[in-house]
């Protein structure tokens, strides 16, 4: 049995809470409720329980606490696709996951995809080479409910496959 | 002007009916949002109420508040009573008497104690927490007290260490959070390198359970500090168990002290009843060794005693005595000693009397004393020699009575070998003469004086002795007339020797018609008229 924990990183008012929320409880509210601090979740899967640390958005006044980043085995990192400063902010997430914990896994979530209508790979295909420790990248809808499962899934497997080795 | 309030009058009395038949109607269909309506008021009314007309609000209220406070009085009470009893009850209990003890070493208030013991700490959980990814590592809880959801509480509880240590570094050093209170709980949280325990603790703790809970982390980071610091993820791999055995000891052990109050009051018998045996033992062995010092004493002061060895042996009151003593008397006189003395209840006397004691010094003036003794006794003349051997005995006793007595006498003497007697019968020597006048056969005075004394002789002498008379003559006048005087005189002294005494011995007589040997009759007649009594042995 693995236990191990996963942080949501982004900016604020992406959907990160959403996403725990629909992952967890597969639910969704529509209200706009701020994190203060840091909100956690636990998560069992088959063969391990994820502790989803959902911290509070960074935004230019608040930096993100870096204590609560430890010991993280992964970090899926959220930005809001129609927000294009959020997707221009996740290579300064990825810089900061890898400060505190060094080549972790880590999933790119672009979040709000049932709010756009045209598909653009290129963007993606950009994103990409920011970080080799990349396991995926996938725009998400806490929302409709597409790929939440996915890219929590994804995750999971790339940490349970290298604890595994 | 009158007619328009006349007016108003009548549309009154026409329209009252029916208002008020709405507003009931309203109130029965309306319920709730009149209530919604009302409730904002209800406050500012009360408060207004209170200003204006308190006395009306108190009277109001005081049987409701009157009742919920004596029902809440009522009930703190019973519950300190029974506190109260249960201490009473436990007043002598070994637990009190430590806390007295505990008390005076700790410098405080015994009541100080008794309020910690009240409010005993009892341990709800305890979490082994990963320091950096707040997974629980291992978790063990009170069955009483579960707690929900423990993945979910380590990660908060990260968090919020990870927050205040955030905070408080950038102020001051080396600060970490060390306990988190709320309402009667609190939770202790002990730090270490990679982990660190935290224990939900119900009521207050106190410095002991501190201690425990550092003493338990220290324990698990000494054993396991590796693993705890390797810890990937994979709980398979860790050892989970070991560690929740030994923070399952701090959860149990937090029980078992009050379990130990438990045991049952006879349990501290045991040890009182050995104690108290084993003071009787001794106690007991005490007074026989008094006992038995006291009869040495005694028989060591008893100069018959003294020199002889004897074994005395006291149990529980019954004295038994051992050993050898020459004569019965040393027994006897050990036995009434010993039964005389204080704490005796009696006396197993097994001293042996040994015959084979003897002194030959206190044999031969015992022989001599004997025979001092018979030798005053007419008849007997007797020496000894004793050799220490045999003692022998010489000399001459006048008839076998006698002898027979004598051999009797010595043989009383005890503890003599050999005996050996060299007795002769010797009678004493019988010579008398009894003198006649002229032609007379009576006795004279001095002839009667002289058979009494006679007497004495004869009855001395064995029946094998014959007492011979033998009669003389003065040859003057015929021999027959002679002869008819000597037996007339032979007859009458046998006659007044046998009216004097017995006597057993047979007489023979000699009548002679001579003078005695040497007596001329002519010179002397009156010394020729006479009988002369001797004694002969018999002839077979």
């Amino acid at each position: 049995m693995l236990a191990y924990k996963i942080v949501m990183v982004g900016d604020f008012g992406v959907g990160k809470t959403s996403l725990v929320k629909r992952f967890v409880e597969n639910s969704f509210s529509e209200e706009y409720l701020s994190t203060i601090g840091v909100s956690i979740s636990k998560k069992n899967l088959q063969n391990s329980t994820i502790m989803l640390w959902d911290i509070e958005g960074h935004t230019e006044f608040k930096p993100i606490f870096k204590q609560y980043l430890l010991g993280a085995k992964g970090f899926i990192v959220v930005a809001d696709i129609t927000r294009k400063n959020t997707i221009e902010s996740i290579q300064k997430h990825i810089e900061l996951c890898h400060g505190v914990v060094k080549d972790a896994p880590i999933c790119i979530a672009l979040n709000k995809s049932d709010l756009i209508s045209k598909n653009s790979e290129s963007e993606i295909a950009d994103l990409h080479s920011i970080s080799d420790s990349i396991v995926n990248i996938l725009k998400t809808s806490a929302k409709e409910n597409d790929a939440v499962n996915e890219i929590f899934g994804s995750l999971d497997k790339f940490i349970v496959d290298s604890l595994g080795k | 002007m009158s007619k328009q309030i006349q007016e108003e009058n009548s549309l009154e009395d026409a329209l009252s009916p029916i208002v008020n038949r709405l507003i009931d109607k309203n109130f029965e269909t309306a319920q709730d949002k009149i209530a919604t309506q009302i409730a904002p008021l209800i406050g500012g009314a009360i408060r207004e109420q209170i200003k204006s007309q308190k006395d009306d609000v108190v009277d109001a209220l005081y049987p409701v508040l009157g009742n919920m406070i004596s029902r809440y009085v009522t009930k703190t009470l019973e519950d300190m009573l029974s506190k109260i009893n249960a201490q009473i009850q436990d007043g002598l209990s070994s637990k009190s008497i430590k806390r007295k003890i505990k008390a005076r070493l700790q410098g405080v208030s015994e009541s100080e104690l008794l309020l910690n013991e009240n409010a005993s700490a009892n341990i709800r959980a305890l979490l082994l927490i990963h320091k950096e990814t707040g997974i629980v590592l291992a978790h063990s809880e009170n069955p009483n007290h579960p707690v929900s959801e423990p993945e979910m509480l380590a990660s908060m509880m990260t968090a919020i260490r990870s927050f205040v240590n955030d905070w408080v570094s950038q102020n001051s050093t080396n600060q970490e959070l060390g306990e988190i209170e709320y309402g009667g709980n609190k939770i202790i949280i002990e730090a270490s390198g990679y982990s660190y325990l935290a224990v939900i603790v119900e009521g207050s703790a106190y410095k002991a359970t501190y201690d425990k809970i550092r003493e338990t982390l220290e324990n698990i980071v000494l054993n396991h500090g590796d693993k705890i610091k390797e810890f990937d993820g994979d709980l398979d791999k860790f050892p989970n168990m070991e560690i929740y055995r030994e923070i399952s000891i701090l959860l149990n052990s937090e029980e078992r002290e009050v379990e130990k109050t438990k045991i049952h009051p006879l349990i501290f018998l045991i040890p009182l009843l050995f104690l108290s045996w084993a003071s009787y033992s001794y106690y007991k062995n005490y007074l026989n060794q008094e006992v038995t010092k006291n009869i040495e004493k005694i028989f060591y002061k008893t100069s018959q005693l003294t020199a002889l060895k004897l074994n005395i042996n006291t149990d529980d009151g019954i004295v038994t005595l051992n050993g050898n003593v020459p004569f019965s008397y040393h027994k006897h006189l050990a036995q009434t000693l010993a039964q005389e003395m204080e704490g005796v209840k009696e006396v197993h006397n097994l001293l042996v009397v040994i015959n084979s004691l003897e002194d030959p010094m206190q044999i031969s003036s015992n022989v001599a004393y004997l025979l001092r003794g018979l030798n005053t006794q007419k008849g007997i003349d007797l020496t000894y020699t004793y050799d220490y051997t045999t003692l022998t005995i010489e000399g001459n006793v006048w008839n076998s009575s006698l002898k027979k007595r004598v051999i009797q006498e010595v043989q009383s003497i005890q503890n003599i070998q050999n005996i050996n007697y060299k007795l002769e019968i010797l009678p004493p020597e019988l010579n008398i003469n009894l003198y006649f006048n002229k032609a007379q056969t009576a006795l004279t005075t001095a002839s009667q004086t002289k058979l009494i004394s006679a007497l004495a002789i004869i009855k001395n002498l064995d029946s094998q002795y014959l007492i011979k008379l033998t009669s003389y003559s003065d040859l003057i006048g015929t021999v027959i007339k002679n002869e008819a005087l000597s037996k007339k005189r032979v007859n009458n002294v046998i006659k007044f020797l046998q009216t004097q005494g017995t006597i057993t011995n047979d007489f023979i007589t000699v009548i002679t018609n001579a003078a005695p040997e040497g007596i001329d009759t002519s010179v002397n007649p009156h010394k020729a008229r006479c009988i002369v009594i001797s004694y002969k042995k018999k002839e077979n």
